[in-house]
């Protein structure tokens, strides 16, 4: 019987996405959060007392050029050698970019296999324990050839475990990477394949299990709930058992806040802590960084939209309230509707039938918006590089993006006309 | 749509009340109700009749949340009618007539057109602070025309603070120039940042240059390292060679010396100083031996010469304790007369005491008189308790004494107490007189502001001019509203610069005439000036002589032609007809000739004589308008003087009337002041007087007097008090008097029961007593003192009797010890010394007592000298032995040294030692060659180093010492180098310092992100806003301006005639009034408060109509906004909204009886109908009827 750990896409020192600072927001609890995450990793190794560690590629970020986070992973792979574990890596797409992977100085416990050819790790303790591990390292960042193709035969009387760094048949968001499929993994007849690059974990196939381990620290909204490595018993018999470990530190997650029916804007916040009270419990009190996402049919949308900044920070007030200040609110989404139709025809005629009327003509002609939004620019040539860029970036004159802006700016500037009447 | 009917049926203060507003086309329906009538509720269930209970109401206060109704009838415009109830509650809160049935909330919306409570609220009802809302905003957006015809078309009021507050967020978050915004406050931050990562990554390349300079150095110092270790053992192996050259040449000649000895017998260490010692010890043993000898002789003759007593010595023990005892026999003797004398004086003592205690006993039979322990502790018991009882009897009759005394005294005490009263009624008026706080303070209060008040007005009707009356008439004056004296102001400002201007035009086109005039004059004055008639003329006269020629020429001269006389007379009077034709025709020629010549003077003098004409025709005009602009400034005047008129004070100007009207009406409200102070006076006055009424019946029905000399109630009240205390201190004095009697009574009861006992104990005593001390022989009479005496007196006898009985028996113990050791000195003498038997006991004892000591010491002397003589003889016989033993030991010596003889000894010796020195060195200077040779065997050493010339190995030394340094320096140098590079290597530790600020850089731009898209979508909402407002004012402002300014003219009674667009400065169209001369213009910063409402009003109701000319009516619901218009603007409002009627029902709520009055008295029959709210303190009497139409 022996026990390995599987894990990908460790990102060190890849910072936390998208968490703007307000007061009293668990600073503290984000720093330094995947070295955190990779410090649990080697206590779980320690602690479970595996026999060796197979890391599926992304040890960094590929922009990242600071060689202390390099001499961190280090560190810590000196105490998986004193621990008498040896690793087995890959480079991945990031490891391929980052300079830094060719220069360290690992310790004698780290098998980097080649990126050359497919090798087979040649390690005493492994054989002592009838394992391969078969794998091959990205020689560049962008690998789009097909590198499971080449990967050597099944070693029969072994325990052979493939280690690829890919993204299969292709998943959304992420580079189609090393492609490869499910049916052409199988057929090396492999005991099991440890794969990365997707951060969601995922086991493709039972038997032999194909499996994603995911990230071991989530980094931004889209990468939430628990983040870790699988631990792998394979007993005398062949039989596999996956255990999955939670390494993070500080976990992502959406709080959906239904309004519907709320009279009071009272209701908001109440409503707000219950849910956030449910989701804290469920990730056992540890620090969250929570999407709030406001949604339903109610008489309090109008306050909402009329000023969601405000109502940002009333809601940020209410978490560092009710969760000692270990909850950071990322962002608020008002997706709240009125109880009243204000598109109705009740609006057709006088000055708020005219708005509605234009901000239809805006919606409906692209020229016209962009003349309307001219001024944004002086705004757009100020933001950074970071911003303007990218799978999520903010571009100020995309007329798709300023049509989703007017529609948040009608309901806005409505709602702040209608209070004017309703004080 | 119309509202038939509003029912109250449980809501707020009402209870089935009805509000019937069927009457009318629509009309115009006034609901009046004074304050707390309860308008704002039934304005307040109208909305929430038609469009439901809010949850959290608070018109509850009467009837619960489930029974809260309002119900009502409307009617369709295609006449269709709904009845309906509404109830408070979540679900099917509209109900039929029977308050049973559900309706369908979609019939009441199919009545109401759609329309929703916020656009009902909005669009179809308007309040005052709507009302003021909209005309601030006009005057603060400075009338831009957009914003004033799209606030008053939403009827929003304020769409400029709307505006401007999307823009001051606009600003908080980003400006192009800025540093504060918080975005561009982030930028800043974002980029100190990413400067300070970027300082502080440590890249992968810069780490390679650290660890290759390390890996250099270290190879340099392992290089140096090896060179020193060679240079270092050759500098060693040279000199070991230089030190052992020397000792190889002295190990040479030390073998050569060797050679000499080399058969000597190696003899110990210690053999000659064995030698020596043992020739010694022979010598010193002999000695010894002789001693020894001689003191064995003289120790024989002196023990012959002593002799000792054996006998004596046998019986040493019983001498020995004869001679003890002998002290005590003597001691005896000496004490025994003393202890004789004492026995007789205590008997005659004892005997003493026996007579002094008279009771006729001898010594001997003294025995009786002896008292148990237990009697004598009986009678000292007896004798204790004696002065307890007597005192405890005392105590108790003195108790039982002062316990009467004090019962008498409190009894006579609440004798003299008056009878008991209750003071709680009198309490209790004087708190509910409390109740009221300080009512003196409130009434000297009221009092001083009262009379300040009319201090104040008496000064201020002093002051006021024009006016004599008092201030009742003055404040009933019939004085126009300040408004009434803004238009006069307006209005004869306006005729007087009216007429100022006509006679000022006037005056100067009669200037412009007369100078017209003085020009011509002066031009026809320099010289003639031809003129077009002049020439029509000649010409004519030329054409008629021709004429006259050609007749003549054709029909011959007639001679008496009067036309060619007339002709010829004119032109050549005297000449012929040719002579005149010729002069006609140059005259004509002449003037045209003049003509073209002076044309110019020509024109000048018909274009003065045009504008003479002119001038003079239009001067006419002028005047005729200056003499109606004066009528029309005299009727302004009249009309100024008919509004005073009733006031009948000296008339000054508007401006000046209306200062004095501004403090006329200041007086009107300080006589109401002081109206209202002087009741307040009175109020409390009565209150204080009836309360002070009833704490005086309260003290009369207690018997006190009534306090004539206090003039405050407080003081009063404390009077009150005092009598309240006084009564509760007699009543608590009376209550302690009968407590302490009941306490007094049972303590007398209990005294005198402690008395009897106190006295039945002491008898008892004294039975007690007569029988304990009759044993001493003592009567009952007797003091416990007397049975004390008795009692010491016997136990002195006993302790004398017992003195002489131990002083006998100790006197016949001394004489039987003399016997007894009388006869043991004689039994010991007879044995040992015969001869002293005869002595005396005591000196016989001394004497054989001495013989025993000296024959002691004479016994003890042999011993010791025996004891020597063995020693002396042991010691000899030992010397003579250790001798025989020493002379074998030198004889084996000489055996070992290969000597015959012991003289021989001393060179064998001195050879040996020789022999053993060579050696010795030898063996020192090979260990020191193999030390030197460090391992190699030591002839080939010796061989190799003898090679080596000693003068040329000291030259080389230095310069390897001087290498080896040269190397060491190398070496430190290398090792500072490699801790610089180890340093380097050391602050590349593998810290997250740079990942933390990359951190810290993306916490800015997720802000960044969040502001900037926050600021494009007020970005986006102001220039929505700013565009919907454009165009809806290029919409609208054509037909619904002209109504507006129809309307506004209307309102502010032809002050302004109406309303226009115009352009400022910027090119924005603003708004503003037009005169009612219809050139002068007025920007809304020019109109009054007053005004800028009434153009607010102007539009908001112009837009209405223009609503509803589309869309089904609904009922305009108008909330008191006339409060602040004066009576004739209140009637000109009143008027529109009577003119809107005619397309919608119009409810016009208000608080103020005047308007229904003005109402009444200037709009029709037909189209005005008005109610009355009565209020909620009379429900009771008015059940059924509290809303009634009349």
């Amino acid at each position: 019987m022996f026990k390995f750990i599987h894990t990908a896409d460790i990102h060190l020192d890849s910072p936390l996405r998208g968490l703007e600072r307000y007061e009293g927001a668990p600073v503290d609890e984000v720093r330094g959060a995947t070295r955190r995450a990779l410090e649990n990793l080697i206590d779980l190794a320690g602690e479970q007392e595996v026999d060796f560690v197979v890391i599926a590629g992304d040890l960094y970020d590929g922009d990242w050029k600071d060689h202390n986070t390099g001499l961190f992973f280090v560190s810590q792979m000196s105490r998986l050698r004193e621990a008498g574990i040896p690793v087995i890596v890959i480079s991945g797409n990031h490891d391929a970019a980052n300079k830094m992977t060719k220069s360290l100085p690992l310790p004698d416990n780290v098998a980097w296999l080649s990126h050359k050819r497919p090798q087979t790790a040649n390690i005493k303790k492994l054989h002592e324990l009838g394992v391969a591990v078969h794998g091959r390292s990205f020689g560049r960042a962008a690998e789009y050839d097909n590198l499971a193709r080449d990967y050597p035969e099944r070693q029969s009387g072994l325990f052979n475990i493939g280690l690829l760094h890919t993204s299969l048949s292709g998943a959304e968001g992420h580079e189609p990477y090393a492609p490869c499929d499910i049916d052409e993994l199988r057929r090396k007849q492999y005991d099991y394949w440890a794969l990365g690059h997707i951060h969601n974990r995922y086991v493709k196939n039972n038997d032999p299990p194909i499996a994603y381990c995911g990230n071991i620290q989530g980094r931004h909204i889209r990468e939430t709930d628990a983040k870790g490595c699988y631990v792998v018993t394979v007993d005398d018999g062949g039989d596999i058992e996956m255990h999955f470990h939670a390494l993070d530190v500080f976990r992502w997650g959406v709080c959906q806040v239904g309004v519907g029916g709320a009279q009071r804007t009272e209701d908001v916040l109440e409503r707000f802590s219950s849910e956030l009270s449910k989701l804290t419990r469920k990730h056992a009190d540890m620090p969250l960084a929570v999407r709030v996402v406001v949604t339903g049919r109610s008489r309090v949308h109008e306050r909402l939209v009329a000023n969601p900044v405000a109502w940002t920070s009333d809601i940020r007030a209410t978490a560092l309230d009710i969760t000692n200040g270990s909850v950071w609110i990322e962002k608020v989404k008002f997706q709240t509707s009125p109880t009243r139709d204000l598109d109705s025809a009740t609006w057709t005629d006088g000055p708020i039938g005219e708005l509605l009327r234009y901000v239809r003509e805006l919606r409906d002609n692209e020229a016209l918006l962009l003349e309307v939004s001219e001024d944004i620019g002086d705004l757009s040539r100020k933001l950074p590089v970071e911003l303007t860029t990218g799978a999520d970036a903010l571009v100020l004159d995309d007329p798709d993006r300023l049509r989703e802006w007017l529609d948040e700016v009608q309901p806005l500037l409505l709602s702040r006309l209608v209070e004017a009447i309703d004080r | 749509m119309k509202i038939l009917r509003l029912d109250l049926l449980a809501f707020g203060p009402f209870a089935g009340k009805s509000l019937v507003l069927e009457r009318g086309h629509h009309g115009l329906h006034v609901v009046y109700g004074s304050n707390e009538a309860g308008k704002s509720s039934s304005l307040r269930a109208l909305r929430q009749w038609l469009y439901g209970i809010p949850h959290n109401t608070n018109d509850n206060f009467f009837h619960s949340h489930q029974n809260l109704r309002i119900g009502g009838a409307l009617e369709s415009a295609e006449g269709q009618q709904l009845e309906c109830v509404r109830r408070k509650g979540r679900t099917n809160t509209l109900r039929g007539p029977d308050d049973a049935e559900t309706v369908d909330p979609a019939c009441l919306s199919d009545m109401l057109g759609g329309v929703d409570e916020a656009m009902f609220v909005q669009k179809f009802g308007i309040d005052y602070p709507e009302l003021r809302r909209g005309g601030e905003a006009v005057a603060r957006g400075a009338g831009d025309l957009g914003e004033v015809l799209f606030a008053a078309g939403a009827g929003i009021a304020d769409v400029h603070q709307v505006q401007s507050q999307i823009e001051s967020e606009m600003r908080q978050l980003f400006k192009p120039g800025g540093s504060k915004p918080s975005i561009n406050s982030a930028l800043r931050k974002l980029k100190a940042a990413r400067d300070e990562t970027r300082q502080r990554v440590v890249p992968t390349s810069e780490w390679v240059k650290h660890e290759k300079a390390l890996r250099a150095a270290e190879q340099r110092q392992t290089d140096i390292d090896e060179q020193l270790r060679d240079r270092r053992a050759t500098k060693s192996k040279l000199e070991r060679i230089d030190k052992a050259l020397p000792l190889i040449g002295r190990r040479k000649g030390l073998n050569e010396q060797f050679v000499g000895v080399a058969d000597a017998r190696l003899l110990p260490d210690d053999f000659s100083r064995n030698r020596l010692k043992a020739i010694t010890e022979i010598a010193s043993t002999r000695q010894i031996e002789v001693d020894a000898c001689r003191m064995m002789e003289k120790l024989r003759a002196d023990i012959a010469k002593t002799d000792v007593p054996h006998r004596l010595l046998e019986d040493r023990a019983a001498i020995t304790r004869l001679h003890t005892d002998l002290g005590s026999y003597r001691k005896a003797a000496k004490d025994r007369p003393g202890l004789v004398a004492r026995l007789e004086n205590a008997e005659k003592r004892a005997r003493e005491i026996l007579l002094g205690l008279s009771c006729g006993l001898e010594l001997q039979h003294a025995e009786k008189l002896r008292i148990s322990r237990a009697q004598r502790q009986r009678i000292q018991s007896l004798a204790g308790d004696c002065k307890a009882r007597l005192d405890q009897q005392r105590f108790a009759d003195q108790a039982v004494h002062r316990l009467r005394d004090d019962v008498q005294r409190v009894e006579r005490e609440k004798a003299s107490l008056p009878a008991a009263r209750g003071s709680e009624e009198l309490t209790r008026s004087i708190r509910r007189a409390q109740k009221h706080g300080d009512l003196d303070r409130q009434l000297s209060q009221s009092r001083a502001k009262l009379d300040e008040l009319e201090t104040q007005a008496e000064v201020d009707l002093k002051k006021l001019q024009l006016w004599c009356g008092t201030l009742e008439e003055l404040e009933q004056l019939p004085v126009p509203a300040l408004e009434t004296i803004d238009r006069f102001e307006n209005e004869l400002a306006d005729a007087k610069s009216q007429y100022k201007t006509i006679a000022e035009i006037v005056n100067e086109m009669t200037q412009r005439a007369h100078q017209l005039g003085r020009s011509l004059e002066k031009l026809c004055r320099e010289q003639d000036v031809p003129t077009e008639e002049d020439l029509t003329q000649a010409r004519q006269w030329r054409d008629t002589a021709w004429q006259l020629v050609r007749r003549t020429w054709r029909e011959g001269w007639s001679g008496d032609d009067r036309a060619a006389d007339e002709f010829v007379g004119k032109y050549a009077p005297g000449g012929d007809l040719a002579q005149a034709f010729q002069a006609s025709i140059d005259a004509a020629d002449a003037i045209a000739d003049r003509l073209r010549r002076e044309a110019d003077r020509v024109a000048e003098k018909a274009r003065l004589t045009i504008d003479r004409q002119d001038v003079q025709c239009r001067l006419e005009e002028q005047k005729q308008s200056l003499a109606s602009a004066a009528e029309a400034l005299r009727q302004v005047q009249a009309q100024w003087r008919d509004q005073w008129k009733a006031v009948k004070i000296d008339l000054l100007s508007p401006r000046e009337m209306r200062s004095w009207l501004t403090q006329q009406r200041s007086l009107a409200h300080t006589a109401e002041a002081i109206r209202k102070q002087r009741s307040a006076v009175e109020e409390v006055e009565a209150h204080m007087q009836s309360l002070q009424q009833d704490v005086y019946d309260r003290l009369e029905s207690l018997g006190e007097p009534v306090p004539k000399e206090c003039d405050t109630l407080a003081r009063k009240l404390e009077h009150c008090e005092n009598v309240v205390d006084a009564i509760k201190s007699e009543n608590q004095r009376r209550h302690e008097c009968e407590t302490n009697l009941r306490k007094l009574c049972d303590d007398l009861s209990a005294a005198v029961r402690d008395a009897q006992i106190a006295k039945s104990e002491l008898d008892q005593w004294r039975i007690d007593w007569e029988r304990a001390v009759a044993r001493l022989g003592l009567g009952r009479d007797a003091s416990p003192n007397d049975a004390n005496s008795v009692i010491e007196s016997v136990d002195e006898l006993f302790g004398v009797v017992k003195e002489s009985d131990e002083l006998r028996s100790r006197i016949d113990g001394i004489d039987r010890d003399a016997d007894e050791f009388h006869q043991s000195v004689r039994a010991v003498l007879a044995q040992v010394a015969e001869d002293l038997v005869e002595r005396p006991v005591d000196q016989a004892v001394a004497a054989v007592y001495d013989r025993l000591e000296a024959g002691g010491t004479a016994q003890t002397k042999l011993n010791s000298w025996n004891a020597h003589l063995e020693s002396e003889e042991v010691k000899r016989n030992q010397a003579r032995a250790k001798i025989a033993q020493l002379e074998a030991t030198i004889e084996a010596m000489c055996q070992q040294a290969g000597c015959t003889s012991a003289d021989d000894l001393p060179v064998a010796e001195e050879r040996s030692g020789r022999r053993r020195d060579i050696e010795r060195e030898l063996k020192t200077v090979n260990e020191q060659l193999n030390h030197l040779a460090a391992g190699a065997p030591l002839d080939e050493w010796i061989v190799e180093a003898q090679k080596f010339n000693p003068d040329t190995l000291r030259a080389d030394l230095p310069r390897l010492e001087e290498e080896i340094s040269e190397l060491d320096r190398r070496k430190t140098e290398v090792a500072e180098a490699i801790g610089s590079h180890r340093n380097e290597f050391g602050r590349i530790d593998g810290s997250a310092r740079a990942a933390v600020v990359h951190e810290d850089a993306e916490h800015f731009l997720a802000g960044i992100r969040s502001d900037a898209e926050q600021y494009v979508r007020l970005r986006l909402a102001s220039a929505v806003l700013r565009r919907s407002i454009d165009r809806f004012r290029e919409a609208s402002q054509g037909p619904v301006l002209a109504r507006a300014a129809e309307l506004f003219s209307e309102l502010t009674l032809g002050s302004f005639s109406g309303l226009r667009a115009e352009y400022d400065d910027k090119d924005s169209a603003v708004l503003v009034g037009v005169r009612a001369d219809g050139r002068q213009t007025v920007g809304v910063d020019g109109m009054s408060a007053g005004t800028c409402d009434q153009l607010y009003l102007s539009l908001r109701l112009a837009f209405l109509e223009s609503t509803l000319a589309d869309r089904e009516p609904l009922p305009f619901i108008v909330d008191d906004i006339l409060i602040m218009f004066d009576d004739d603007r209140a009637v000109a409002a009143l008027k529109a909204l009577s003119h809107l009627s005619e397309k919608t029902q119009v409810i016009f709520f208000t608080h103020h009886q005047h308007l229904v009055r003005l109402a009444r008295e200037n709009l029709d029959d037909d189209v005005l109908f008005t109610h009355k709210l009565c209020g909620r303190q009379e429900p009771a009497l008015h059940a059924g009827s509290t809303v009634r139409s009349m």
